[in-house]
């Protein structure tokens, strides 16, 4: 018997592990890559003189470089890239349906729209607002959009306790055109300098990630993911059904409401940070769910490693490939992720699952 | 002892249930038989507290059902569907290990053993380790089973109850009296099961109470040998009915006339 419960977990245990060395050598080698090259051995002093372990003589320069531009931007790109990776698992296990995705159910757009909200009448009604406070602003606006936006498609595609797919994602197309017109208007309105900013979300991009900017994100997504991974043994008796689950104790009303509060504030808190990152929420629980199977108690914690790790990867490509210059992250993730999206529609098809 | 004490529930404008009292203990096996449409289903949801649309009272061993936390019921009763759409590949094995969810979902030794009881006993052994979704109807029908036997079939104590809403629907003949049987042999002293049926003369075999429903309301009720009379049963089908008794195997069964 013993026997049975090791070889389950195993896989899990090898993969986490593997993820974790992975996030580890990604995370020296961002430090270490970008238009000034820092040798290894100097990252790591600066890395462990930063957690304080150490106090090592460090050349001012990059220390700078790491310390002001690269750290807050890699630790940025790793919290948001684990966040959307577990609201998409998470979304995922909620839809019973494995091709659900932030932006394909219109959460990402009402954030986006939540977010670029503040900065075209921000100033206006908020000009009092300092920008720390701006910052929180953000994030509760996305918040606001996303779980608007959500519980409307939700709404719309469920009936009698059972979610519909075909209906959830006609209802995530016409979200998002509603949302579409509203950022038209908000264009429109926008001046030269806040269209600028705008057009920073539209791609997604972990430019603008200081010291400063990262309390917001500690505060709202961190947790918010953190407090999701606790939910991977509800979200496998989801996937017997509503009713199934009610018989096997569990509340599903409320777990369903916390499910939701917590994806909208994970996924809003990740879009005010960086914009719309596309496909991460379904591009990583996918290349996951190849190694350590099906069950969301294995699902949720792999993913958190491996939308870290990606998205600093693809960061870090992303401000390195074009030298000075910079290539928007969400080319990248949208890059790999359609093709992918594309090839799991083929395999489903084969399947006949969808 | 589940006791039920008029039941009625309207839905629609439509009165789909009115006034139904029955009762089961443990030790027992009551059969639900009715025609299509009688309210069978939309009776069980009532019983199971997955349907709250109802009047009138059902108590779990004297308590009210509402006085149960949603974990504190499910320790005491589970319940197999008609039809379970469940699309994760996984392994028979972690599906019946769901059951023992109310029992805290720590994955214990001793969910694993009593998990593994039950997949011997649904005989679903042979493809315990296989893709679930790979599986044929019956299968994964017994899968399921197996996952509400998990749940309430191998406690020391305390006084429990399967429901079941027509487990042998999409079973042979053979698979059916098959899971019958084992159904009866897990019955104790602590277990009671309430059984809907459509197969009267699978029900007249295997129960040890009958409750007739009939567009919503009790028909007949009481011991299977009483109940299950030629005219009972025939006015309950709108179909001439003759009962024979089998020497032999010394079996009843219905043959239209």
């Amino acid at each position: 018997m013993t026997n049975v419960k090791l070889s389950d977990n195993s896989p899990l245990i090898l993969a986490l592990i593997f993820l974790a060395i992975a996030l580890m050598i990604a995370f020296v080698w961002s430090m270490a890559t970008g238009a000034v090259t820092i040798p290894f051995t100097e990252v790591t002093h600066v890395v462990l003189n930063k957690i304080g372990l150490t106090n090592y003589y460090l050349d001012e320069n990059s220390d700078l470089v790491i310390n002001e531009l690269r750290m807050p931007r890699a630790i940025l790109a790793m919290c948001v890239g684990a966040g959307l990776s577990v609201a998409g698992a998470s979304l995922q296990g909620l839809f019973r349906n494995p091709l659900t995705d932030p932006a394909l159910i219109g959460l990402s757009s009402g954030a986006t729209l939540g977010a670029v909200g503040v900065i075209v009448l921000g100033g206006a009604f908020f000009h009092l607002v300092d920008t720390t406070l701006r910052e929180y602003l953000m994030e509760v606006a996305a918040f606001t959009g996303g779980a608007i936006s959500t519980f409307v498609s939700y709404r719309l595609a469920t009936r009698g306790g059972q979610t519909s797919v075909s209906m959830l994602l006609l209802s995530g197309i016409a979200i998002n055109a509603l949302t579409g017109a509203i950022y038209g208007v908000l264009l429109f309105m926008a001046t030269d300098s806040q269209l600028r900013s705008i057009s920073f979300w539209q791609l997604g991009s972990m430019a603008g990630a200081t010291w400063e900017n990262l309390t917001a994100t500690i505060v709202f997504l961190v947790p918010s993911t953190l407090a999701l991974l606790l939910f991977g043994n509800k979200l496998n008796l989801l996937a017997l059904g509503e009713k199934e689950a009610y018989y096997l104790g569990v509340n599903v009303q409320s777990f369903k409401k916390y499910l939701v509060i917590l994806i909208c504030i994970a996924v809003g808190s990740a879009v005010a940070n960086s914009g719309i990152i596309a496909f991460m929420g379904l591009l990583v629980p996918h290349i996951i769910r190849l190694i350590v199977g099906h069950n969301y108690k294995a699902i949720l914690p792999a993913s958190l490693l491996g939308g870290a790790l990606l998205l600093l990867v693809a960061d870090t490509l992303a401000r390195t490939i074009i030298s000075p210059a910079e290539l928007p992250i969400g080319i990248i993730t949208t890059g790999l992720g359609g093709p992918f999206f594309l090839w799991l529609l083929l395999k489903g098809r084969k399947e006949e699952q969808l | 002892m589940i006791s039920a004490s008029q039941i009625s529930c309207i839905k629609n404008g439509r009165e789909i249930l009115k006034n139904i009292s029955f009762s089961v203990n443990t030790g027992e096996i009551l059969g639900i038989i009715g025609p299509n449409g009688a309210g069978k289903t939309t009776l069980l949801g009532a019983i199971s507290g997955s349907d709250k649309e109802f009047t009138g009272n059902v108590t779990y061993n004297n308590i009210n059902i509402n006085d149960f936390s949603n974990k504190e019921l499910a320790k005491i009763r589970s319940v197999v569907s008609q039809k379970v759409t469940f699309n994760l590949p996984m392994k028979p094995i972690e599906i019946a290990l769901m059951g023992r969810h109310p029992y805290g979902g720590n994955n214990t030794l001793v969910d694993y053993e009593i998990s593994q009881k039950a997949i011997e006993l649904a005989e679903c052994g042979e493809f315990s380790e296989r893709n679930y979704l790979n599986l044929s109807g019956g299968e994964q029908q017994r899968v399921h089973i197996a996952r509400s036997l998990a749940q309430v079939a191998f406690e020391k104590e305390g006084k429990r109850y399967l429901l079941l809403d027509e487990p042998t629907s999409s079973l042979d003949i053979g698979k059916a009296f098959r899971l019958m049987t084992i159904l009866k042999s897990v019955l104790n002293d602590n277990l009671g099961i309430i059984w809907i049926v459509h197969d009267i003369n699978l029900a007249v075999k295997f129960t040890d109470k009958l409750l007739l429903l009939n567009r919503g309301e009790v028909f007949g009720f009481g011991n299977t040998k009483d109940i299950a009379t030629e005219e009972a049963i025939s006015n309950l089908y709108q179909l001439p009915l003759k009962l024979h008794n089998d020497a032999e195997t010394n079996t009843f069964h219905f043959v239209p006339k």
